[in-house]
């Protein structure tokens, strides 16, 4: 950007501001001022213009400092951008493309892109058709995402939504796709803790992190997803195929809602403005399976929003999960009862993940599906005390081993097909004698195992592609369940 | 109270926003005595402001035939005028000396016979334009200023202006 004298030279338009409230500003005069464009204040600090009358010019400043009364403002002919480019990966940079901290100073890409770019129509559109991996076969198995989807985390604060993410974007990176990770006004401990994350497993320098502390200025925080899906949406032009991690839009929601407040916007349901979804379901129209020039690229996008005591009623959420395929909702009770991740299946949607699954995983998931019912069932008949049937009891047997093999730890993430296997050796009564708790050595040696023996992987993935549906799956297990499970060390 | 009456007479010998809010803060002054006023006489209240601006209002009420002991009459005369001082246009002019009572007279008419009335002028002083003036107007930023002019000709010619020189 160039300075205020360059742009009143340029432009030969002042305005002055004449009133202030925080992150609000009017401004009197720039008589052919427009709407998202980018202003200068003298003292150097930029915001951009949200709205203006005949008389006043409403400006959102990015900047936490106050400006005073009578401030010389120049507009700059120029439109908000980001940088885009490979430049970005392995690092933290706030919407407008600026390092989060003076320490982690880097080259800017040369090129950029504007953040306000309207949604692709349906003819740019291609029916979700690829399964997104995420590492996790309570997500793989029983509730599939694809690629291009644009699925909801809901939960209570504190029960795993943000681990989720890591351990999808762990997937991911390991699967060679882009990952864009934008942590909306989040504590700087946690922004820092998600960088350690992915520094501990080699993954930083294949991801770009955008995001805002919970105290810089309310505008730059609203600023974070647009920002993080207009990188993605460079990516995707660029022939890749791009997930994005939006952490989270209630307080982006809350943003919005200061700064309406702030602009004097008439409030309506708990005070957030009218145009709340409009700016949610813009934001989130832009991801989805696309057809580009280098063929068929999607942004899946993962927006988190929190509930508070597991209320799913409230406006932000029953919004946004109105304009997504779906949603997984952490329940804390679960995660009380010690399940991680604590997805709750039941009250859970995929709308077109299931679409995207061959039959083999599609019997799979049935089966799981209908078994935990049956499991859930029975558990909750268990604590009336009444005295069980054999049938009942190895129910309640095989639903915990079931549990136990859904269950992950933080940072573990499971290939597909391997989720495939031993789901099939589980059902088939093979691993039952064994040590089969997934968090324990066993299943972490498989994974370690099945990543750098090619030789196991390839013969494993084969018997997979293999087995057109569950039975023969069961079959082959039944044959040479043992061998692929030797081959693997156990 | 008549519709076609004009304020402008009250206003056009304001030239500056230094007047005009001098002049507001007089109406203001008024108003506060008046309502404070009880059965004193309207001209009475207003001789204890400023004899000058006593005189001024006192010979607006009988050029257009307005009653000034008329309460309502006078309420809404102030409520008017309030309202047609903030309607006046401003001029910004930028200068880099601080100009006489004349110099200022001289530029308030000329805006004037341009313009028209309703117009005042925000001066201020900054040396460092050396010479002419910069005008903000309607939110243009017009630089009419020597400093201008030569970092202009400097661009555009300073190698030639070096070699000459040297």
């Amino acid at each position: 950007m160039k300075n205020f004298k360059y742009y009143l030279d340029s432009t030969a338009e002042i305005g002055f501001v004449e009133e202030a409230s925080n992150a609000i500003v009017h401004v009197s005069g720039l008589p052919k001022v427009k709407t998202n464009e980018i202003v200068v204040f003298e003292t150097g600090k930029i915001g951009v213009v949200l709205s203006f009358t005949a008389k006043i010019v409403e400006v959102l400043v990015f900047s936490k400092e106050s400006i005073g009364h009578g401030a010389k403002v120049v507009r700059t002919n120029e439109f908000l951008q980001v940088p885009v480019g490979t430049e970005l990966f392995g690092r933290v940079i706030d919407p407008l493309g600026n390092p989060l901290t003076a320490m982690s100073a880097y080259k800017k890409p040369s090129k950029s892109r504007g953040i306000n770019a309207l949604a692709p129509g349906i003819l740019a559109r291609k029916t979700i058709n690829r399964q997104l991996e995420t590492g996790i076969p309570t997500v793989d198995l029983v509730m599939p995402l694809g690629f291009g989807q644009r699925e909801l985390i809901i939960g209570d604060r504190k029960t795993g939504k943000t681990n989720f993410l890591m351990q999808t974007i762990l997937t991911q990176v390991k699967q060679k796709h882009i990952c864009i990770y934008a942590a909306i006004g989040k504590k700087k401990l946690d922004i820092k803790d998600a960088e350690d994350f992915f520094k501990k497993n080699k993954i930083f320098d294949k991801i770009i992190v955008v995001a805002t502390g919970f105290d810089d200025p309310t505008g730059l925080s609203f600023l974070v997803p647009f920002s993080a899906m207009t990188i993605s949406e460079y990516f995707r032009d660029e022939g890749y195929d791009v997930l994005l991690a939006l952490d989270d839009l209630t307080t982006h929601a809350k943003f919005y809602r200061e700064i309406s407040l702030l602009g004097k916007k008439f409030p309506g349901r708990s005070s957030y403005p009218g145009d709340i979804f409009y700016t949610h379901a813009k934001l989130l129209e832009r991801a989805g399976n696309f057809v580009t020039e280098k063929g068929e690229k999607a942004i899946t996008c993962l927006p988190v929003v929190e509930t508070i005591q597991g209320d799913l009623s409230g406006y932000i959420q029953t919004n946004i999960m109105s304009m997504t395929d779906g949603h997984l909702y952490f329940d804390s009770d679960l995660f009380a009862k010690g399940r991680r991740p604590a997805i709750n299946p039941f009250l859970s949607v995929t709308r077109v993940g299931k679409q995207t699954q061959s039959t083999l995983k599609r019997d799979i998931n049935r089966e799981i599906l209908s078994f935990l019912t049956i499991y859930d069932k029975m558990q909750n008949f268990s604590h009336f005390g009444a005295e069980l049937s054999e049938g009942s009891k190895v129910t309640l047997a095989v639903g915990e081993k079931v549990i136990k093999f859904l269950g992950q730890g933080p940072s573990t993430t499971m290939p597909i097909n391997l989720q495939i296997l031993l789901f099939s050796m589980l059902w088939n009564n093979i691993l039952q004698n064994r040590n089969i708790d997934p968090i324990g050595g066993d299943v972490n040696e498989i994974i370690k195992a099945y990543e750098t023996k090619s030789n196991a992987s390839k013969i494993i993935d084969q018997t997979v592609t293999d087995a057109k549906t569950f039975n023969d799956m069961l079959k082959t297990m039944k044959e040479k369940g043992e061998t692929l499970l030797s081959s693997l060390k156990i | 109270m008549k519709k076609d009456i004009s304020y402008s007479d009250l206003t056009s010998s304001l030239k500056t926003t230094r007047e005009v809010a001098d002049f507001a803060s007089k109406i203001d002054a008024f108003q506060l005595a008046f309502f404070n006023s009880g059965k004193e006489s309207t001209e009475k209240t207003l001789t204890l402001i400023n004899e000058n601006f006593a005189k001024k209002i006192i010979l607006f009420f009988s050029n257009n035939h307005l009653d000034i002991n008329d309460k309502s009459v006078v309420f809404n005369f102030l409520e008017k005028l309030s309202f047609f001082i903030k309607k006046l246009k401003v001029i910004k002019l930028v200068l880099a000396f601080d100009p006489t009572s004349k110099i200022v007279e001289k530029i308030h008419n000329f805006v004037q016979d341009v313009l028209g009335i309703g117009y005042v002028l925000d001066i201020e002083v900054s040396e460092d334009i050396l010479g002419g003036a910069i005008v903000i107007f309607n939110g243009k930023y017009n630089d009419f200023t020597l400093k201008k002019q030569l970092e202009d000709t400097f661009r555009e010619k300073g190698d030639q202006i070096i070699s000459a020189i040297g």
